[in-house]
Order: structure tokens, then C-alpha cells, then sequence
């Protein structure tokens, strides 16, 4: 896997700005879902993005515990073999 | 006046919310645009198990609103008779004793109605006063609750019952694609509740058994939100209303609510030691949790209801209070609050003190 910390936070943040039409310095990671109005429905669509992104399968009940952009990157980090990033979720 | 006994009755198909799911998808098959998202909602809707009133396999034979609610009255009588037998049983009394019945369903309809055919089954005083009550949802249970309790206020010595039969599966559409329908179908489910309440002047309430006092009631409606949750009803029967907007009308209304309510009753909500709310659904709790800053767990018997019965529209939050009643009453002198949203959009408060 050749994703750096930073590649995988900045292409979660690009893949949540594309979804939603938003600039991407406009997220960072403590953004919650809600303060992007992301709901169920466009949390599925960016899940199914970032898999493809990255090449992961994301379980199918794992969108519950995602709040926040964070919450995402470090998801997608613990999938591809990296170790979360305490700084992450703050 | 109390709630002197709760009683839930859940059909017998019991299946893990996966099966469920597979079942809709091979149901669907050809018709959903990206079955992954069936799937994906239906594991996040916080529901493990549900109960339904027929074997998976049944389902589709079951076209059009005719049969479907041919099928949802008998069953609505069978399963609203085990759980208003099972109310009465643990409150030490029979059909006799009660002055007036209140039935609340969104999910089917019938006239005469279930608690009529009820009574041709359950020796229900010939004078009983009926109310049947269609339309409110998921608030009805709240709401049930509510409007019994003015009933006994009026007549103190009389108990009044409340029943709720919600049979969730048989609104299920197989031309309706929607999100609003793929979440309807992973969330809601099958069960019926009933409810003893009893005046305070009634020999009931002078018993020991441990239900809460009625204090106080507050119907609350949330204007212009018409568009957040309903039914369209068609010939082929109930399509859901569903709109994403429901927890930020809950989280917009809903503190204003319960402060407003507690203070109107010289209380605030440090005084409240325990929530029994209806389990709408992993959203809706999320958004009552941090409406009210609640602390972790607070919510814990919703959830556990939501996670092994889904959500049973009215009966939901009978089904928690009978939670709290049999393993879990409060402590004598603490107050609780009982809580439900619907249609409306609307919510129904309930005051209790243990």
C-alpha cells in the first residue's frame, strides 16, 4: 500500500467535497456527518467511492459508528494496513 | 392514576435482520438499481431481529391492499388478543374490569375494528367505550397512553385499556424503490402492546402493583412538517413517507419540547432518572440523545428494543416501558419521562413518578 497518512486524508476529504458539492477546505477532519448534511443515503454512496478509492471492503454495518470525516479516514487506514491517527477524530 | 401492567404479544416468525434483508433483495431482484445499498441500510438501521406475522416466503403472494389487509385484520385480532390478555393477567384482572378501550394502529384498517372484534372474544363489558385511533404512528403509543389517562381523570374509579397492533411487514411495496422504502422495510416490524390504566380511585391503583403515577401529559405539534413522515395511500396500500429531514426536526424541537413540559410541572430534566422513548430508529434516538445531552446508556432499553424487535411503530415504546416495568421499574419517588414522535410531525410527553 503506497497511501500515505496524508494521501488517505486528503482523498477521503476530495471524495466527501465531490459527493457533496463542497469545497474540500471547507471539511476538515473533526467535521461531522451532520454538519455536512450528509445522510444515510450519501454516507452509502461515499462509501461505496471510498472502496473503490482504495480498494477495501468496507463492512456493511460499520456506517453506523461514522460520525465525522475522521471517523472515515481512519477507517479507511485500519482497512489498508495503517495505524490510526490519534489526531484523527479531534 | 397509573399504568398498573403492560403486555407485548409478537408473532412467531422470528428472523435475523440479515435474512430479512436477502429475502427483499431476491424479492426485488432486477428492480433495485444498486442492491448494495439494501443491504447497507438495512445493517445500519440498528436492528438485529424482527418478528413478522407470516414466513418470509409468504410475502409475495400477498398483492394488493385487499389481501394485505384482509391478512392484517385477522392477524391484528389474533396478536392484539394475547397481548391484551397478557396485560390484564399481570395487572390481576379481566376484560370486565375495564371502562374504555383505545386502539391505535397505522398499518391496516377495519370497522368494525379490532377492539370491537375483541370484544366478541374477551368478556369486555357490553358498555365499554370505544376509540379507535388511526393515523398517528409511531406517536400513538405516547399518545395512547395520554389520552387513557385523561379518560380515567374524568372516571377515577374506572381502569381504561390501551391496545396497539402495528403489522409493519404488510405495508411493504414491491414497486416502491425508494431510500424512504428500502430504510422502512430494514426498520420497521411486527408486534402489539397493550396497556393498563387505572384511576386513582380505582381498586387497581390502590393495589401494589409497581407502575408509575401519571403526573401530567403534553401533546406537542410541530407545525408545518407535514412532509417528514406519513403514508401516500394507493391501491396497493400504504407507501411510506419517510424524509431525511426527521432527526433535525427532533433536534430542532425537541429540548424546547421537554423543557417547556418539565417546567410547566416544577421540574427540569436533572430530575428526571430514566427516558422511556420510542425506538424510531438509530437517527432519532441519536438526535433525542443529543437533544437532551443525555449521558451514554441513558437510552440503552430503546436500543435494546429497537436491536431485537425493530421498530413497532405505537407498540415501540410500550414495549420499552414493559421493559422498564418488569426488569427495570424506577425507584419510588423518581420521575420518568415517556416519550413519542410521529406524523405531523408531533410529539407526545408523558410524566411519570415511581
Amino acid at each position: 500500500m503506497t497511501d500515505t497518512t496524508d494521501e488517505i486524508e486528503q482523498r477521503c476529504i476530495d471524495i466527501i467535497a465531490k459527493s457533496k458539492n463542497i469545497a474540500p477546505e471547507s471539511i476538515s477532519l473533526a467535521s461531522s456527518f451532520d454538519s455536512l448534511a450528509i445522510d444515510s443515503l450519501d454516507k452509502i454512496n461515499i462509501s461505496f467511492e471510498v472502496e473503490e478509492a482504495f480498494d477495501i471492503e468496507i463492512p456493511d454495518d460499520a456506517l453506523g459508528s461514522l460520525k465525522t470525516v475522521g471517523d472515515v479516514v481512519n477507517g479507511v487506514r485500519k482497512l489498508v494496513g495503517q495505524p490510526a491517527d490519534s489526531n484523527a477524530t479531534q | 392514576m397509573r399504568i398498573s401492567s403492560v403486555g407485548t404479544a409478537y408473532p412467531p416468525n422470528r428472523y435475523p435482520q440479515a435474512e430479512i434483508t436477502q429475502a427483499l433483495a431476491k424479492r426485488w431482484e432486477g428492480k433495485l438499481e444498486e442492491p448494495r445499498i439494501l443491504n447497507r441500510l438495512h445493517a445500519n438501521c440498528g436492528v438485529d431481529f424482527r418478528n413478522l406475522v407470516f414466513p418470509l416466503d409468504v410475502y409475495p403472494s400477498l398483492i394488493g391492499f385487499g389481501a394485505t389487509n384482509t391478512a392484517w385484520i385477522k392477524a391484528a385480532v389474533e396478536l392484539g388478543e394475547l397481548a391484551v390478555t397478557r396485560a390484564l393477567d399481570r395487572a390481576g384482572i379481566t376484560a370486565a374490569d375495564i371502562s374504555a378501550i383505545f386502539f391505535a394502529s397505522v398499518t391496516g384498517i377495519a370497522s368494525p375494528t379490532i377492539d370491537a372484534r375483541l370484544i366478541n372474544r374477551l368478556p369486555f363489558p357490553v358498555t365499554v367505550k370505544r376509540t379507535p385511533i388511526f393515523g398517528l404512528g409511531c406517536v400513538a403509543g405516547a399518545a395512547g397512553i395520554a389520552r387513557a389517562s385523561d379518560y380515567v381523570r374524568a372516571f377515577p374509579d374506572q381502569n381504561a385499556l390501551l391496545l396497539s397492533v402495528e403489522l409493519c411487514s404488510l405495508t411493504w411495496q414491491d414497486d416502491d424503490q425508494s431510500i424512504a422504502n428500502l430504510i422502512s422495510t430494514g426498520l420497521f416490524a411486527d408486534g402489539a402492546a397493550a396497556v393498563v390504566v387505572s384511576g386513582s380511585d380505582s381498586a387497581l391503583a390502590a393495589s401494589t402493583q409497581p407502575g408509575p403515577r401519571i403526573l401530567a401529559t403534553r401533546s406537542t405539534f410541530y407545525r408545518d412538517t407535514e412532509y417528514v413522515m406519513g403514508w401516500t395511500i394507493g391501491d396497493l396500500g400504504f407507501k411510506i413517507v419517510l424524509s431525511p429531514d426527521v432527526p433535525k426536526v427532533v433536534t430542532d424541537n425537541f429540548l424546547a419540547n421537554v423543557q417547556g413540559f418539565l417546567s410547566d410541572n416544577g421540574l427540569t430534566l436533572s430530575d428526571i432518572s430514566s427516558y422511556i422513548f420510542h425506538s424510531g430508529g438509530p437517527k432519532v434516538l441519536e438526535a433525542m440523545e443529543t437533544s437532551l445531552s443525555l449521558p451514554p446508556n441513558a437510552l440503552a432499553p430503546s436500543w435494546k428494543s429497537l436491536s431485537e424487535v425493530g421498530n413497532l411503530s405505537a407498540a415501540s415504546v410500550l414495549a420499552v416501558l414493559e421493559d422498564y416495568l418488569v426488569n427495570n421499574p424506577g425507584t419510588p419517588g423518581t420521575y420518568s419521562i415517556l416519550a413519542a414522535m410521529g406524523p405531523a410531525f408531533c410529539s407526545e410527553l408523558v410524566l411519570l413518578r415511581w
